[in-house]
């Protein structure tokens, strides 16, 4: 039953005044005709006992103990369980990604301040989930171009088919371009070198090495050449300011800080100017300290300060196959 | 700026409805208010409700309308920190991240309370205000963005809430911590 304007109603009569009314151009308002004996929900009639409204509905003790404590349906608290367990398991295996997201930050932050080597140790921890981020795989190639590392740049790029236009993706095409245009002029120069033609492999190392200067390879290939033609020219005063470039460049190896010793030697040699001569000793001595690091550093620099302390004490300046055919050959024998 | 029909996105995102009415039910059981009728997921508009007792009590309207909200931000943070960072930032070809990253989207798409919530919260607003009460105080302004947010929904605010606060939130927190 409804009430409209006081005055009860029941449902088909309300619909046709309903509609009449509309028709007419005007709204009815009905409410609802409520019989606080009767529950609204299960509709038993409770006699004379009126019901307590529970939203604006009488309800009786039993109904509304339902409406306070509507329960969650079995299949909610069993999906709701089993999506937690597997959040859990989820976290607990995406462990390695946190570590790879930490790595990136750190890389990241290497990059902004032109640390390479710094970035690349981290991209490469990254590359362990194997990202496909453009931007990651981008950046973590550029730490390895910067850094003369091609093969790395290569496992970064390799993750991806396909890569969007971008000023990042520009830069790293054109540092990739330039890295595999100088090794292919350095894979000449090593073709020239073996047919003897050490000053046509030590030009196009030059400009394999110009070409992509972030290479130390390349650098220390084109620096070992330059010097070897400086030394077979005879002219030491290029061999040394060489040797000294190498070493400047590359501190730490026993072979270049030798090298400068080497050309030292042959200072002495054509000058007899002593200083040269106690110069030299001093850098063997530091070659040698270098050296203790691994067994076949200390072997190959032996063998290099052997003919360099005969340099010194003959004044002869002779090459190695020269040196070999004199000494060592006798000692063979 | 593209449409999809309201039924599909509820569709593709209905563990978030289901998670809302459930929150519902939820709060209006811990305020004491009786529970006609919940629909927790169906093919329709609204695509879930809870029928539920009206109150004049402020702190149980609001926790019974602004309560979903909290729910489903909440549980769009969790879902998705497993997934933020192998399926946003590293693009990682990981299918349970891809999961919980629909879920936790999902989930973090339907927080935004239904206009009837707000308009509930918002006539009972000034008044408590008035009456210097704390809550609909600070109220204020966190029911009038999500009101503009609701309104937004059109340009897709619901998935860029979803995003801010599963992703780039984490992923802004992570960048700090570490």
């Amino acid at each position: 039953m409804l009430v409209v304007g006081g005055q009860p109603i029941c449902l088909p009569c309300a619909e046709i005044r309903d509609r009449e009314a509309k028709a007419a151009g005007h709204n009815l308002e009905f409410a609802r005709l409520i019989d606080p004996t009767i529950c609204g929900l299960c509709k038993t009639d409770y006699g004379s006992g009126e019901l307590p409204v529970v939203g604006g509905v009488p309800a009786c003790a039993n109904c509304s103990k339902g409406l306070y404590e509507r329960p969650y349906p079995g299949w909610l608290k069993l999906a709701m369980a089993g999506l937690l367990l597997l959040l859990a398991g989820s976290l607990w295996r995406g462990v390695p990604y946190f570590k790879a997201g930490r790595h990136l930050v750190l890389a990241e932050r290497a990059m902004d301040r032109a640390d390479y080597k710094t970035a690349s140790t981290h991209f490469t921890e990254v590359l362990k989930v194997s990202p496909t981020e453009q931007k990651v795989l981008l950046m973590g190639a550029k730490a390895n171009l910067m850094i003369g590392n091609v093969a790395g740049a290569d496992k970064f790029l390799k993750q991806r088919e396909t890569y969007q236009s971008s000023d990042l993706f520009t830069e790293v095409k054109g540092l990739w371009n330039h890295a595999v245009d100088a090794y292919e002029k350095a894979v000449k120069a090593k073709t020239l070198y073996d047919a003897h033609d050490e000053e046509g492999a030590a030009r196009l190392m030059r400009e394999a090495s110009d070409e992509y200067p972030q290479s130390p390879d390349l650098v220390e290939s084109a620096l070992n050449l330059e010097s070897g033609v400086a030394f077979n020219h005879k002219d030491y005063d290029a061999f040394l300011r060489v040797s000294k470039e190498l070493m400047n460049r590359f501190p730490g190896d026993p072979m270049a800080v030798g090298g400068v010793a080497s050309a030292l030697a042959c200072k002495y040699a054509v000058t007899g100017d002593p200083s040269y001569h106690q110069q030299a000793e001093e850098m063997l001595e530091k070659a040698r300290a270098l050296a203790q690091g691994s067994a076949e550093q200390k072997t190959r620099f032996e063998e290099y300060a052997e003919r360099i302390h005969y340099r010194l004490e003959s004044r002869v300046i002779i090459d190695k196959p020269e040196y070999d055919r004199r000494f060592r050959q006798e000692a063979k024998r | 700026m593209f449409f999809i029909p309201g039924f599909v996105i509820s569709i593709a995102t209905f563990p978030g409805v289901i998670l809302h009415e459930a929150a519902h039910l939820f709060f209006c059981k811990i305020n004491k208010l009786a529970v006609f009728d919940v629909c927790y997921f169906r093919i329709g508009n609204p695509a879930g409700y809870v029928v539920h007792e009206t109150t004049n009590d402020f702190k149980k309207a609001f926790m019974v309308g602004m309560g979903p909200f909290f729910v489903n931000s909440f549980f769009c943070v969790v879902f998705c920190s497993a997934a933020f960072m192998p399926a946003w930032e590293l693009e990682v070809r990981d299918l349970l991240a891809y999961f919980f990253y629909w879920l936790g989207l999902s989930i973090g798409m339907h927080a935004f309370p239904s206009t009837q919530d707000l308009k509930e919260i918002w006539r009972m607003m000034p008044g408590e205000a008035r009456k210097f009460n704390p809550l609909a105080i600070i109220s204020y302004p966190i029911v009038g963005i999500v009101f503009v947010l609701n309104l937004a929904r059109f340009f897709w605010a619901d998935l860029g809430y979803g995003i801010a606060i599963g992703i780039l939130a984490p992923l802004a927190i992570f960048h700090w911590l570490v």
